[in-house]
């Protein structure tokens, strides 16, 4: 059932290392590397391609005033960056004011992010892969994620009990963690 | 397993942040706490909804972003070193360039002031909370239903008027423990005065804090011993400076009644 880490990418602590140490050019190698990911979920939030960009600064600087927030043991950074991007972005959705410091958010994945040519890969992948689900259930997957609705929001909204609403989006979440494992 | 069963469905809303119902959303979190399984199950989780995010990526950030994010970092706050690197740097300006070199540091000294004083706040901030739960500590200790009240007077060979006595309150529930000791003897500048709980059920005496009186003989003394702890009496030593582990005899001071 658990999925470890795959093997630490060695670009990536050496990166974390740099902006620990101040160095400002690490950045903008993070920034070249990872800003499509950023970017591109903020936008699919927000909408807006504004609000996209001041969530991308917002993600990118406090990673650079607080890079300890990221540990390079426990999960990998673009995973990691997704992640906090989404939760930052349904932040300034529903307008709730924006944390000092990024979370230490745990995060254990097997998919490999770290060149472009990889992203493009997983990216295809995980379309494929939503593509192959039953609407319904993909449509739980996106109100949750990328419209931070809650439980009861959606079953509202959808009308489907609590409880298909909950093994449906667990199930769909494992058959994408399969599809890369 | 049947209880990680029970969990795994929560865990994908709770990896969500979508997990709304209070009860269920605590009940999880208590359970996490425990389960290094549904630990890395939830961090597994979490993985699979940054899979999810990789649907969105396709449009590039507009061009501006790069640089604009560049900007930001070289005048983000600087690190303390960097601070000290600038003020060093204008010290030597050619006299033309002293209004904006004077500008720039009084401002940086105006910044630092700004720090200081923000830091004193929240220091005081601090203390004031940390004074606040100590005092709710007490106040919960005295007015607890299941706390014992006791007293501890002098052993019989020492009748030194006035008597050395202790009051003291015990939750062992809890294991809060409050002490005011008056009229103690003073004691020698290395020395402490150390008390021990003697556990109900028997087994070695266990240090239960150590105090040392002003020059009144007055001494108080908030003590949290492990929870649950049943004492059958306490008692008091005398021992070096930090307290020590085992009681050095004789006892000075012992629970009556």
């Amino acid at each position: 059932m658990r999925v470890t880490a795959a093997p630490k990418n060695p670009d990536e602590s050496a990166l974390i290392a740099r902006i620990r140490a101040g160095d400002e050019s690490a950045m903008a190698d993070l920034y070249d590397h990872y800003s499509g990911i950023v970017y591109g979920v903020a936008l699919r939030v927000l909408g807006n391609t504004t609000a996209a960009e001041d969530v991308l600064q917002e993600v990118f600087l406090q990673l650079w005033r607080n890079p300890q927030a990221f540990d390079a043991e426990r999960g990998r950074l673009p995973a990691w960056l997704a992640v906090i991007t989404r939760n930052r972005a349904i932040d300034y959705l529903r307008k709730r004011p924006p944390e000092d410091d990024i979370e230490d958010l745990a995060i254990s994945t097997g998919v490999n992010l770290e060149n472009a040519a990889a992203q493009k890969l997983a990216v295809d992948k995980v379309r494929g892969v939503l593509a192959q689900l039953p609407a319904g259930q993909r449509r739980l997957l996106e109100l949750a994620f990328f419209e931070g609705m809650t439980h009861s929001e959606i079953a509202e909204k959808t009308g489907a009990p609590l409880g298909t609403i909950k093994t449906r989006i667990r199930s769909g979440l494992l058959v994408l963690r399969k599809a890369f494992a | 397993m049947k209880e990680h069963t029970q969990y795994a469905e929560s865990l994908a809303l709770y990896a969500l942040d979508a997990l709304d119902n209070a009860g269920e959303r605590a009940e999880l979190e208590t359970h996490l706490r425990s389960c290094g399984e549904c630990q890395a199950e939830l961090e597994a989780l979490r993985g699979d909804t940054a899979l999810l995010a990789l649907s969105a990526v396709g449009p590039a950030p507009p061009a501006r972003a790069r640089q604009r994010l560049l900007d930001a970092i070289s005048t983000a706050p600087p690190k303390p070193a960097r601070t000290q690197r600038m003020i060093v740097g204008v010290l030597r300006p050619r006299w033309l360039s002293f209004v904006p070199v004077a500008a720039a540091l009084l401002l940086a000294v105006f910044s630092i002031m700004l720090l200081q004083r923000n830091a004193r706040l929240m220091n005081r901030l601090d203390e004031a909370r940390a004074q606040l739960q100590k005092t709710k500590a007490i106040a919960d200790l005295l007015n607890a239903p299941d706390a014992h009240h006791m007293t501890l007077v002098s052993m019989p060979e020492q009748p030194k008027p006035p008597q050395p006595q202790i009051k003291m309150i015990y939750q062992p529930q809890k294991g809060g423990l409050l002490l005011m000791a008056n009229n103690m003897e003073p004691l020698p500048a290395n020395k402490v005065y150390e008390l021990w709980l003697l556990p109900a059920n028997g087994s070695a005496p266990m240090p239960a804090g150590t105090f040392k009186p002003d020059t009144s003989g007055n001494a108080m003394m908030n003590h949290s011993m492990a929870a649950g702890m049943e004492a059958k009496a306490f008692a008091v030593t005398i021992e070096p400076e930090g307290g020590s582990q085992t009681p050095t005899m004789p006892i000075k001071m012992m629970t009556v009644g």
